[in-house]
């Protein structure tokens, strides 16, 4: 593996923490720079501010996955020490060939271990079963859904007798006390939407230009939370009836505020063996309402032309701890492809994933994976959109078969004539705004280029219009964004 | 079809959301478009669904009402999402080609440098140039590029400066950039855009600048007409805006006028300076020898008609004829050597000068010293002879001895410097004559201080960065190192320029400017002189960097120093030197420096504790092999 500065970004929990590990690389905090024979571990003292330095390793021994140990007590993995080093093995500085030192030998020793042992279970056929739940706990959850549900009904109701309008003051303090009620309830999801509903309309008191398009958008919410009452309430009564308390292949689980863990969804059927992706874009934005970042990747599957997405959410209290994501540019080959439940770009999750670098005929083959017309991925889009649960886009790939300008609307035109306004989603606000960037790209797009971004309904002017992220040539993936 | 009546009954139904279904029963105008939906659900079975619906909603008693006004605006809103319109009829414009290229820059290295280009707070100036070390390449990135441009017009004049240099190094590639979206009439920032376009293309840029400035105003208007300079086929342009302009326009018009050549130039500049005298300022930049003609003569006439006069001048007087003089610098046509000339006859008669007040000028002196500058800012060149030629007329005075040197350093071999000047720098004490020959010694000091070795070029320059003839000649450290007096024409201590505080000879900053670092010759002859200097001054931090720097080491006469210094130290300022010490020596020297500093008990009784605790502890960890501690690590043994 080569050690890039991207590398160490992407390990990097935050890009604070790396340029603290780069620091403490240029002011020279590292002695004792060793390595072993073989390459696999190096290891170094960092000074820090006690009065014995850290001990520091890096543990190349799987390449895809490098482990990183540290004798400091930071709660940041890896921590500055770690990233420190990488810094140090980037700028090529002198480490002297050693025996690995025994503490690292017997970890290493036990960690092989515990792999051979998940092998043998592997080579038994028996893959990782998701844990037998707790039926009684499980009943007595459902229960208090179906109760939580119930709230949320008439919360909505009184909502709507008394108008969206008067959420505002006293009324939206108890508006929110309740919504809170509804987490003890294990209703996430619809606890979520009335925060959303109640910063929406907030957002109306503070900028009354905005009203329309802020009570469309709670409007847009209220609809996609009263099918959640009325399709959750009869998916957790069946469940109920049928005593049957596991995760299903419904996205109606997620939004009641279900988390899927890996087991789940392998039990459920939602995997894919050995998937190829390559990453279209990459974006961040922040989620007011759950205050947490939300990190995403779109990807597109070589082999079955799929388009995903993956999430890397961050809650703002957690932020140091969680690993950021970050842009990738190569391929990965991706053993086990978990899949959520769900249509068009679902998320998706790995377990672990080797990178390389993408081939010259794979990247010239992207383009082809685009959807044959414009009228196809636009029958997909508003099959897609018209669903009340499901997000309000679709990620598209689309042929170019011309770019241009009408006045000052950007247009997409297909090889067979036909055509979109290409506008940045208002929904995401101006961070994404990247449109505009199509008349700047550096080169004339190549023929047989496809256009990679999200389809939506612009009410405005109900027009469904494309927010396009990148466009994917014979010969590179030009982002207009990250 | 027309699917208006179904937006209506969307809006009606969104409208009574908002305003509450308690008011449903009496909202005649959801009854309107329920009505007006009837056509179309008699036409397909959706709508027919709709209106269903409808109906169902306003028979509805109000408890219900809530859950099946959500339920229709759900199909109503299925239904537009399905009816929505794809295309765009028209002629489709190509897109144009933009600028900067593309890169694969990720989002955590992108972010940073668009925040800093992009935002406000502290920290940006530093993190766009760190980028700038890492990786110039993103700069050119097509969506970094347009937020570089942006920053120009950085409330922070700082960054502002940064983008502008930093666009300058990325090349005519940027050109396309700063053009596309130039507001003629805009503020500072497309000032800046003109600037960097005219610092990048020089004369290619002038037809461009030539387009803008009929719809140029305020700043832009003076950057474009400063600009306009470079060109000599812009005399007649200038010429006619010098007429028309005003106020800062019509400055920036002078300066670039001052940049022209050729008759019509000069007929202007004299007129010019007949009606405006301020005006010569402008002159002060430029070197053409029209204008060095046109100052001479003009200050000739002056100094005259001042000697003649013979009375005390005026404040007012005397400021405008310092401002006449200081346009002299680097201007070296025949006039003004002739004018030079004439001055050194008149000597005597310049010293008498007098203020409004009857105190004597030193107007002598001053313009004798401005030869010196203009000789430094010229370079080598007629003024070089000049000088040469008024020191042989007054050999035995130190008038023209520091122009001499200069004149030498820049023209003659080093050896011939040497030989010809370091008799006026004695090694042993005079018996006759101390005074005059201290003065003279001064005067070559004088001279020797605008000369430097300037590491990143790796030569010897004088003035303003003119490199002399030869290397220096080696033997001037020997020399300098023994000399009988280590004094300069100022007789008071100068700032170290390490900072500290300290204040020492300017002797001593004179002679570590001229060397050469690399010179194992100069090393070994200054090595020992600076250690005994630095015991004797006690200015023990600026002379153990100098003699780090050197390859050398402050050990042995760190704690004398420190006790000469009179002034118990800070630790920090401790830390610092010993923390610069450890990088450059062993640890077994990094050690010993450590204890001298701590046996040198004259730390600052605040900070004295700490030292005792932190100094040993250091020294442990330079034994254990371990990196010089930070100063983090010092203060939180507190």
């Amino acid at each position: 593996m080569e050690l890039t500065e991207l590398l160490i970004l992407r390990e990097a929990p935050s890009p604070a923490a790396a340029e603290n590990g780069r620091k403490l690389s240029g002011r020279g905090s590292f002695s004792a720079r060793r390595k072993a024979e073989d390459g696999s571990l190096y290891w170094a003292e960092c000074a820090g501010s006690g009065k014995n330095p850290y001990r520091v390793s890096i543990d190349f021994t799987n390449q895809d996955a490098p482990v990183c140990r540290c004798s400091c007590p930071s709660r940041q993995f890896p921590c500055k020490h770690a990233l420190g080093l990488m810094f140090e093995m980037l700028a090529e500085k002198e480490f002297e060939t050693a025996d690995i030192p025994q503490d690292v030998a017997d970890k290493r020793a036990r960690q092989a271990a515990r792999a051979a042992k998940k092998e043998a279970a592997g080579e038994d056929g028996r893959p990782a079963k998701p844990k037998k739940p707790n039926a009684a706990a499980r009943k007595k959850k459902l229960a208090k859904q179906l109760e939580g549900l119930d709230m949320a009904e008439r919360m909505v109701d009184d909502l709507l007798t008394s108008g969206l309008g008067t959420l505002a003051g006293s009324s939206a303090q108890t508006f929110n006390k309740l919504a809170k009620d509804l987490g003890s309830c294990y209703l996430t999801g619809p606890q979520t939407a009335f925060t959303r509903i109640a910063l929406t309309v907030r957002a109306v008191q503070k900028d009354p230009a905005q009203a329309d398009a802020a009570y469309a958008e709670a409007l847009r919410l209220l609809v996609a939370l009263r099918s959640t009452i009325k399709k959750g309430r009869a998916f957790l009564g069946e469940k109920l009836e049928a005593g049957d308390y596991s995760a299903e292949d419904s996205a109606l689980f997620e939004a009641l505020g279900g988390v899927w863990k890996l087991e789940d969804l392998r039990a459920a059927g939602l995997v894919r063996e050995r998937a190829r992706l390559v990453q279209l874009s990459f974006d961040v934005s922040f989620d007011e309402a759950k205050k947490e970042y939300i990190e995403r990747g779109w990807w597109l599957d070589l082999d079955a032309g799929d388009l995903w997405q993956t999430l890397n959410l961050r809650p703002l209290k957690a932020l140091n701890y969680v690993k950021g994501d970050d842009s990738r540019f190569d391929l990965l080959e991706v053993p086990a492809l978990y899949l959520y439940p769900g249509e068009g770009d679902r998320r998706v999750r790995w377990d672990g994933a080797t990178a390389r670098p993408l081939f010259p005929a794979e990247q010239a083959a992207l383009p082809a994976l685009a959807q044959p017309d414009l009228a196809s991925a636009v029958k997909l889009a508003k099959g897609k959109i018209k669903n009340t649960l499901a997000p309000k886009f679709l990620a598209v790939l689309a042929p170019i078969g011309r770019l241009g300008k009408l006045g000052e609307e950007f247009v997409l035109e297909d090889p067979k004539g036909d055509r979109i306004l290409l506008r940045d989603r208002p929904e995401d606000g101006p961070g994404h705004a990247c449109t505009h960037r199509l008349g700047m790209l550096p080169r004339a797009i190549s023929p047989g280029s496809a256009l990679f971004g999200l389809m939506f309904y612009d009410g405005r002017d109900r027009t469904l219009c494309l927010h396009p992220y990148s466009v994917v040539t014979p010969k590179r993936v030009v982002r207009l964004q990250y | 079809m027309n699917l208006q009546p179904l937006y209506d009954v969307k809006e009606r139904l969104e409208y009574a959301a908002v305003a509450g279904v308690s008011l449903l029963g009496e909202d005649f105008r959801l009854q309107r478009a329920a009505e007006g939906l009837k056509p179309l659900a008699a036409a397909s079975p959706v709508f027919g669904k709709i209106d269903a619906g409808l109906t169902k909603l306003l028979d509805a008693p109000a408890e219900r009402r809530p859950g099946l006004l959500l339920d229709v605006l759900a199909l109503v809103d299925a239904v537009a999402y399905t009816q929505a319109k794809t295309g765009a009829e028209g002629e489709l414009e190509p897109l144009p080609t933009g600028d900067g290229r593309y890169h694969q820059i990720s989002y955590g290295q992108m972010t940073p440098l668009l925040t800093a280009l992009t935002s406000t707070g502290g920290g940006r100036v530093e993190a766009v140039k760190s980028a700038w070390e890492r990786h110039p390449r993103f700069f050119e990135d097509y969506r970094v590029l347009p937020a570089l441009v942006k920053a120009l017009g950085d409330s922070y004049g700082e960054m502002a400066e940064l983008c502008a240099r930093l666009l300058q190094k990325l090349g005519p590639s940027v050109v396309p950039a700063l053009k596309r979206g130039f507001d003629p009439s805009g503020k500072k920032e497309m000032a800046r855009r003109v600037e960097a376009i005219a610092a990048i293309e020089g004369k290619d840029a002038v037809p461009w600048l030539r387009e803008v400035l009929p719809a140029a105003k305020k700043d832009v208007r003076v950057a474009v007409i400063r600009a306009l300079g470079v060109d000599s086929g812009d005399t007649a342009l200038l010429l006619d805006l010098a007429k028309a302009e005003r106020g800062k326009n019509r400055d920036a018009v002078l300066e670039a006028l001052t940049k022209q050549d050729g008759d019509e130039v000069a007929a202007f500049w004299e007129k010019e300076l007949a009606q405006n005298g301020g005006a010569i300022t402008f002159l002060g930049n430029t070197r053409a020898d029209w204008a060095s003609d046109l100052v001479a003569r003009r200050l000739w006439d002056r100094m005259e008609q001042l000697l003649a006069q013979g009375g005390p001048m005026s404040r007012a007087g005397l400021a405008e004829l310092r401002q006449w003089f200081s346009s002299v610098r680097g201007k070296s046509s025949p006039s003004m050597l002739d004018f030079w000339r004439w001055m050194d006859g008149k000597l005597a008669d310049v010293d008498r000068l007098r203020g409004e007040n009857g105190q004597a000028l030193g107007f002598g002196a001053e313009t004798t010293a401005l030869l010196l500058d203009s000789l430094c800012q010229a370079g080598p060149g007629p003024l070089c002879g000049l000088c040469l030629e008024l020191w042989g007329r007054h050999r035995d005075q130190p008038r023209y001895l520091p122009h001499a040197v200069v004149a030498s350093l820049l023209t003659r071999p080093a050896a011939e410097v040497y030989d010809a000047f370091s008799p006026y720098v004695p090694t042993v004490r005079p018996l006759l004559g101390g005074a005059q020959k201290q003065a003279l010694h001064n005067a070559v000091l004088t001279g020797l201080s605008e000369a430097r070795w300037n590491n990143t070029a790796g030569r010897h320059e004088v003035g303003a960065g003119w490199p002399t003839a030869q290397p220096l000649d080696a033997r001037w450290v020997k020399r300098l190192a023994c000399a009988v007096w280590k004094t300069t024409m100022h007789d008071f201590k100068m700032p170290s320029p390490f900072g500290y505080g300290e204040h020492l000879e300017e002797y001593d900053i004179i002679l570590t400017r001229l060397l050469d670092p690399s010179e194992p010759e100069v090393r070994a002859d200054l090595i020992p002189y600076l250690r005994r200097r630095m015991a004797e001054a006690g200015s023990y931090q600026t002379y153990s960097r100098w003699l780090l720097a050197l390859g050398g080491s402050p050990r042995g006469v760190l704690k004398d120093s420190m006790l000469k210094s009179g002034r118990p130290a800070y630790l920090y300022y401790i830390w610092g030197l010993l923390n610069d010490a450890a990088k450059a020596l062993s640890a077994e020297e990094a050690v010993d420096l450590c204890r001298e500093a701590l046996n040198a008990n004259y730390i600052r009784k605040e900070d004295a504790p700490l030292a005792q605790r932190a100094i040993p502890w250091t020294v442990e960890q330079l034994r254990a092999g371990r990196p010089f501690p930070d100063w983090s690590d010092w203060w939180n043994m507190r």
